[in-house]
Parts: structure tokens; C-alpha cells; sequence
């Protein structure tokens, strides 16, 4: 846990030195349904223009906090401000300011692509020009097809655009991409690459680790209601501090003990004969083994040095949140 | 059925004397400099919700069936049957039962179309989170569960 609170420490720094206000600041948020305590004491900032990416597995107060953000619920303790209004009593034009994609949503039915949006349109003071929303989502092509006939990318893109026609400030995207083939989750990603770009502050939450570190310029990992760690895709959990692994097959002659000291020490077996080395001095180990290799004139098959990926430090962290 | 036959061939029948080459809707849209129905005020946003529950309602086939094909149905049926000769007495006075049938079935096809559909709709716009997305925006919640309430009369 020491590199959790170092990685909020450093978020805070971040938090304070950056000029860019707050656009959510929850701070001790609490949820308690009945006995179970669902979220226990969580803070979070996303300020403006940021895409946060909210990660979590299911059941991990993730729903339910984003809820409360969205003023559907209202939380048991804590303070919460969005667009600085507490969302569960938010005044009359709060709304205007944020886009929601829920996780699950029909479509109208009876109406075609243009004639939601045309609906949905009017339901703010000041919507987006519904072409240029079309364009952005890229259904222009779709525009005079009933909502009902649209594939589940299309459908899910109109839940976009609807979402971006009252031109909102802050937009929240609920698993905008489950269900995806890769191909309609890449095109799904430029979309929500392309609100960064309008400048919009983007809360995300998802399933896909890779979907997080393609998008997200912060992440916060929730599990068991509370966070667990928090910050940059490349700094999240301690990833670029801890170690990297080598691994690499040994032809046939030298054994591992034939390893120079120093390495051999730290060397094990992986299974399939591979052989596995810990490392926190990547540049230093690569030279002392491949001098060695070349020394003996050894091919080092299926040289590999790797990193913990997102996934590993995702799946580390939630698991022994569920363990503790 | 005979008829959706009757409709197929009447959508046929009216494609073919206005070919939909209307203007697109989206650059209807994306023209028009008007304001929108919110900013003009709560009168407009209900005058909004209406127009488009309605279309949507129009295109509903099983809605449509049953809000005007239907009561049709049963007013050509019950009246070639019993209306011809047949009174009925309702108070001391004698009406002939076509006279009777009438306003019996414009009072059903009424309550069918008002209040039947109405539970349908908002049970199924509420499972399919379509409410929950129009909690969503700015537009009151009261305003468009009330048009929903009206509209099908």
C-alpha cells in the first residue's frame, strides 16, 4: 500500500499545482445499503478537460458511485460537488452542463437516428447543430434509418450522440464499449479521443485495462469501495517502479549455474524451460548477459523483457483488496 | 391478416403517388436557426414531446392497429350482426342496437387507446432505460410522463 499513497500523494501535487479547476470533487464519499457498506470513504478529482477512467470489477462500488455523481442517487456521507453543485440537489440548469451514457439504454422506437437527436435536442436550451453531432459520432450515413434497425455499435453511438447534442461540459460514459467487436471499439475510441479534443471533461468507467491506457489521462482503481490506487496510466500502482522481467530460452550446452554470479543468483525456471530473471537494472542485466552469451558464442533465444502491464497491476491490486 | 394486407397496399399505393424524396431531416435541422423547443419556454418543450411521441406512436404498427383499425373492426362487425333489427330499452327508452353499439365501442377504443397503451409504453420505456435517459436531461420529468399520459387519446 506504500506506493498507493505515494501515487495520491503525488496526484495531489498534481491536483494543486495545476491551474485547471476542479470539475468533480467528491471527498469521504459513503454509501450504505442497509448492512453492506458499498463505497467506504473515497475522494476523487477530475479536473477540466481530462478524460478519468474509473476501473473497478463488478460489485466494486463503481455503479453506484458513478450514480451519485449523476445525481440518480444520494450518497450516505461525504460531500460531492459536479460542475459545483452538489448533484442531488443540483438547481435547474445543472443538467444542461453534463451528457450521461448509461450503461443500458433502448433507443425510440418509431423514430430514425435524426429525429432522437431532434428530440433530444430540444430538451436543452442551447443542443449542438444535430449535423454536426451525426458527424461526430460518424452516423451521419445513418441519419434516416430507424433507431431500431442501427447494429449495437451503431446503437450504442447514437447513445452518444445523444448524450453530446445538449453540448455538455462534463460527459460520463458508463462501459461505453462492452459488447464491442474490436473494430467498432477502436472507432468508439476516437470518438471519446475526439470530446478531448472539444475540450470536454470525460468520466469513464470500463472493463478493458487497454481501453484505460489508450484513453484515460488518469485512472482510479475502486475495489471493495474503496480506492486503491490511483494515477497516471504509466505510473499506476508503482508500474513504472517496479520491476521488469527477462526471460529468455538456453540452448541446450550451459546450464543456469554456468550464469555469471551476480545473475545466477537471481535466476529461476520458468515452466516450458524458459529461464526467468527478476530485474530492477534492465540496462545493467542485458549487458552482463548478453557479454556472457557472447563470450560463449550462445544464441539467447526468446530474449524478453517485460513490464507488469496495466492488467497485472489491475488485477494485483483488486484481488488483494478482496482478500484483505 | 387482412388488414395489414389492406395497409401494405395502401403504403404501396401512396409511396407510389408521393415518392419520399422529401428533404432530409437533417438538413432540415441543421438549417434552421430556431431556437430550441426548451429555450422557448415549457409550452414549446410540451408542444415538442408531443410531436414526437405521436410520430412515434403513429408508426407502431400494433399501436395504430389498435387505436383506429380496431374499433373499426368491432363497430362494422357488431352493427352488421345485431344492428340491423334489434332494439335494446336502456332507461324506459328504446334504442335500436346499432344506436347502442356505437357509443358503447367509441367509449372502449377510447380507454384501449388511452390508458391500455399507456401502461405498455411506459412500462416498456421504463425496461428499456429510456426513461432513465430522459432523467437524464434538463427536460422535466413531470412534463414528459404527463404527454405520455395524453397523448394516446
Amino acid at each position: 500500500m506504500l506506493t498507493n499513497s505515494l501515487d495520491v500523494a503525488v496526484a495531489e501535487r498534481l491536483a494543486t499545482s495545476n491551474s485547471s479547476h476542479a470539475v468533480i470533487e467528491v471527498r469521504d464519499l459513503r454509501k450504505r445499503y442497509g448492512d453492506k457498506e458499498a463505497v467506504r470513504s473515497i475522494d476523487i478529482t477530475v479536473r477540466a478537460g481530462e478524460i478519468f477512467a474509473f476501473l473497478g470489477p463488478n460489485g466494486a462500488g463503481k455503479t453506484t458511485t458513478v450514480e451519485i455523481l449523476e445525481g440518480f442517487r444520494t450518497a450516505t456521507g461525504g460531500t460531492v460537488e459536479v460542475l459545483g453543485a452538489d448533484p442531488a440537489h443540483a438547481p435547474s440548469g445543472w443538467r444542461e452542463r453534463i451528457g450521461i451514457v448509461l450503461q443500458e439504454s433502448g433507443v425510440e422506437p418509431g423514430l430514425t437516428v435524426a429525429e432522437c437527436l431532434e428530440l433530444y435536442a430540444g430538451y436543452y436550451r442551447a443542443p449542438r447543430p444535430i449535423g454536426e453531432t451525426l458527424d461526430l459520432v460518424g452516423l451521419r450515413e445513418q441519419a434516416e434509418q430507424r433507431a431500431t434497425a442501427l447494429s449495437g455499435g451503431q446503437r450504442r453511438r447514437l447513445d452518444v450522440a445523444l448524450a453530446l447534442v445538449g453540448d455538455p461540459e462534463l460527459v460520463f460514459l458508463d462501459e461505453p464499449t462492452t459488447g464491442f467487436d474490436p473494430a467498432a471499439r477502436r472507432a468508439a475510441w476516437e470518438v471519446i479521443a475526439g470530446l478531448r479534443a472539444l475540450g470536454k471533461t470525460v468520466f469513464l468507467t470500463t472493463h478493458y485495462m487497454e481501453e484505460a491506457e489508450q484513453l484515460a489521462d488518469r485512472i482510479a482503481i475502486i475495489a471493495e469501495g474503496v480506492i486503491v490506487a490511483e494515477g497516471t496510466p504509466q505510473t499506476l500502482g508503482g508500474r513504472d517502479l517496479a520491476g521488469a522481467r527477462i526471460t529468455f530460452a538456453l540452448p541446450g550446452g550451459p546450464s543456469m549455474d554456468d550464469l555469471p554470479a551476480e545473475l545466477a543468483k537471481r535466476a529461476g525456471h520458468e515452466p516450458g524451460g524458459r529461464v526467468a530473471l527478476p530485474s530492477t537494472g534492465v540496462a545493467a542485466d542485458l549487458h552482463l548477459l548478453s557479454g556472457w552469451a557472447i563470450e560463449r558464442e550462445l544464441e539467447l533465444n526468446d530474449l524478453e523483457v517485460r513490464r507488469p502491464t496495466l492488467e497485472d497491476v489491475y488485477l494485483n491490486l483488486t484481488t488483494q483488496g478482496s482478500s484483505s | 391478416m387482412i388488414i395489414s394486407w389492406l395497409y401494405r397496399r395502401f403504403r404501396a399505393w401512396r409511396e407510389q403517388r408521393h415518392p419520399t424524396t422529401a428533404p432530409s431531416s437533417v438538413s432540415r435541422v441543421t438549417e434552421s436557426s430556431r431556437p430550441s423547443a426548451a429555450a422557448r419556454g415549457p409550452l414549446a418543450l410540451l408542444g415538442h414531446q408531443v410531436r414526437f411521441d405521436l410520430l412515434a406512436s403513429f408508426r407502431n404498427p400494433r399501436a395504430r392497429f389498435f387505436t383506429f383499425v380496431f374499433p373499426i373492426l368491432l363497430l362494422v362487425v357488431f352493427a352488421s350482426v345485431f344492428g340491423n333489427h334489434g332494439t335494446t330499452t336502456i332507461d324506459g327508452v328504446r334504442v335500436s342496437l346499432s344506436r347502442y353499439f356505437v357509443g358503447g365501442i367509441l367509449a372502449l377504443s377510447i380507454i384501449t387507446a388511452a390508458y391500455a397503451s399507456l401502461v405498455i409504453t411506459v412500462a416498456t420505456a421504463r425496461e428499456e432505460g429510456l426513461l432513465k435517459r430522459r432523467r437524464a436531461t434538463p427536460a422535466p420529468p413531470a412534463g414528459c410522463s404527463a404527454v405520455r399520459r395524453s397523448r394516446r387519446s
